[in-house]
């Protein structure tokens, strides 16, 4: 031991106030976590909302720090902006029904078909996409796609929707999989057994049984997909064609005009928040 | 080479000549790696018989039950119900329901929902489904927990909605596979004898799963021991417990006391195994008699265990072996207390001592 001596009775002194008093351990523990928060996404986020309502100079291109809502209004009533929207949500909302699609079979085998050995390798399987950088991937599935003469030939869809579809649902796959498969997890002894044990047949017993106990999982799931789509706009960039998201009207407005950027990025935070307020009733967000 | 299967005929003793509830014929379960957890049984089970099926783990007892619910499918061999051929229907198109052992009761719905399920299946209108539901949780005592989530109800709660819920809409058979082994000793006795009187006014055939020697005697109208794969004995449990028909069976079902080999010929003076139950057996003082035309044999106590009730008493005989007597601890009859390393005379009727095979 080489510590001086008064450093053991300090430590020994700091332990015991600790643990007398159960709120300072909970703020020490809990400060450093609120600060970032607070710092990098609170504070970043209400400068959003405050950006969206000043408007830019269109002579200058600096921004005038008037209150104005004309931005927010150009955003909510102008039927382009408006269908960008919609399509945004669409593509979201189609990756996330796919992405639930392909994970309920995969996560059934993998948690109660599979034995136990096989389990862990198919769950590195699954994982194995996101140790590839994500650029990565999309420009492999930009090589993949290319309309006539790529890998897949004439069965490619070429650069549009679909293959922004596609593309997204191959990247967040892995975030419907795991919580899934997490849910079924919990089905296991004789749930399934007891639904055809009481009469119903299989696609009852999906309805009635594996389904509902199942939808906290899924929509947990699907906040990660779907929230990760509604932002996305690289991928749509590089194998949408000439198609355009909600994220690259933000990116392609925001060097140039701020404000209006800004009030086009609050549209998908409202959809997202409409989402998560709709997703809580099912139970799933303490299911993240 | 296989061995030769020791079929056990095995016909109900009442309702002769009626349609048995469940027939089994000749049912072999092999599974993948040659493991025959079922060896050619030959099973009859009467309609409105509580028949327990006993064994140790893995002595086939829940793989003839999932046979019977039609999760598994027979090798070989006919499963019947009411003389209908469902070997290989589905478990959803089988007049049979089960009690899980782990209840198995569906967490996203109330406690209500639950028991209504298979009435929900079977398409029940909605108020006829509620009252149905209703009654079924009062014979189960639990109308007061109708809007309960499962999830906040105790063991001995879940055990009785799993049981309402397979009740509700009056199957022919009824399958219990150890409903009651998650259960403390007290709640465990109750439920033994509510679950008599519910087999009993319901007039459903109820086949119970156990490895509880105690609990497969108490509810049964018949016991079926089992061991590895085949029947061992089937009968009344006075039958299986005051008559075993082997030496497994004598030792399974309560505690076994053999004489064999040598020490049978000396006792006994015969030759072969003989099994005599320790309550059958009288301690007295070695300088006295046993009475005429008893059985009597000289030992040491080497063990006295007090359970309350009850004394065991494990002597170890002159002629070599040892016999436990079960000596009720009543008021007495003056005869001083017993210690160990004192000689004790040991003495039964000839008619309890039973011949194994």
């Amino acid at each position: 031991m080489t510590s001086t001596p008064a450093s053991p009775t300090l430590t020994r002194r700091l332990q015991a106030v600790l643990h007398r008093r159960p709120g300072l351990r909970l703020t020490g523990l809990l400060t450093p976590a609120l600060v970032w928060l607070g710092l990098f996404y609170i504070a970043p986020l209400a400068l959003l909302l405050a950006t969206a309502f000043f408007r830019t100079n269109s002579f200058t291109g600096r921004i005038v720090y008037d209150f104005s809502t004309d931005n927010v209004v150009d955003v909510l009533t102008t039927p382009e902006y408006l269908l960008t929207a919609g399509r945004t949500v669409g593509v979201a909302v189609g990756v996330t029904l796919l992405c639930a699609l392909l994970a309920l079979p995969l996560a059934t085998y993998m948690a109660l078909v599979a034995g136990p050995r096989s389990r862990p390798v198919l769950l590195a399987l699954v994982l194995t996409p996101l140790w590839a950088s994500y650029l990565v991937k999309v420009y492999a599935w930009r090589v993949l796609l290319v309309p006539e003469g790529g890998l897949l030939g004439a069965a490619s869809p070429g650069y549009g929707w679909t293959a922004v579809v596609l593309t997204l649902t191959y990247l967040w796959l892995p975030y419907m999989v795991l919580p899934v498969y997490a849910g079924i997890s919990s089905m296991r002894g004789s749930f399934l057994e007891a639904t055809a044990d009481l009469g119903a047949r299989p696609w009852t017993s999906f309805r009635t049984v594996v389904l509902p106990m199942l939808a906290p999982a899924i929509a947990a799931g699907s906040v990660f997909t779907f929230s990760l789509s509604l932002g996305d706009y690289i991928t749509v960039q590089l194998v949408g064609g000439t198609h355009q998201m909600l994220g690259n009207l933000v990116y392609s407005t925001f060097s140039v005009d701020l404000p209006f950027a800004a009030a086009v990025a609050v549209l998908p935070l409202l959809v997202m928040a409409a989402y998560l307020l709709t997703i809580r009733r099912t139970g799933a967000l303490s299911r993240l | 080479m296989p061995s030769v299967a020791r079929t056990v005929p095995v016909t109900p003793p009442q309702h002769a000549g009626e349609v048995p509830a469940i027939s089994l014929r000749g049912v072999r379960k092999e599974f993948p790696g040659g493991v025959v957890a079922v060896h050619d049984l030959d099973l009859d089970i009467a309609e409105g018989e509580f028949v327990t099926l006993l064994g140790p783990s893995g002595s086939g007892k829940t793989t003839v039950l999932r046979l019977i619910a039609g999760f598994e499918q027979p090798t070989a061999g006919t499963v019947l119900l009411r003389d209908r051929d469902v070997t290989t229907a589905p478990p959803f198109d089988r007049d049979v329901h089960t009690v899980f052992q782990d209840y198995a009761l569906f967490p996203h719905l109330s406690v209500l929902r639950n028991v209504e399920y298979p009435l929900r299946i079977a398409k029940v209108p909605r108020t006829e489904r509620r009252e149905r539901a209703l009654a079924a949780l009062a014979t189960v005592r639990l109308e007061g927990l109708a809007d309960r989530s499962t999830t906040a109800l105790s063991g001995g709660q879940r055990q009785r909605v799993a049981l309402a819920r397979a009740l509700v809409n009056r199957p022919a058979v009824l399958l219990l596979d150890e409903p009651l082994g998650a259960l403390d000793l007290k709640l465990r006795e109750q439920m033994q004898i509510e679950l008599k009187e519910i087999q009993r006014s319901s007039g459903i055939t109820f086949v119970f799963v156990t490895h509880d020697q105690d609990e497969a005697l108490t509810l049964a109208d018949r016991t079926v021991v089992f061991s590895e794969g085949r029947v061992e004995q089937a009968g009344s449990p006075q039958e299986v417990y005051e008559r075993p028909a082997s030496a497994f069976v004598a030792g399974f079902v309560g505690t076994s006391n053999v004489l064999a080999g040598e020490t049978a010929g000396t006792v006994l003076g015969r030759e072969g195994s003989w099994s005599i139950r320790p309550e059958k057996i009288t301690v007295t003082a070695v300088d006295r008699e046993a009475a005429a035309g008893w059985s009597s044999t000289v030992g040491v106590v080497e063990e006295l265990v007090y359970t309350g009730a009850t004394t065991r008493c494990v002597v170890a005989l002159e002629a070599g072996g040892v016999l436990s007597a079960l000596l009720l601890n009543g008021s007495g009859d003056g005869a001083p207390p017993l210690g160990r390393g004192q000689t004790v005379r040991l003495s039964w009727q000839p008619e309890h001592e039973i011949p194994l095979m």
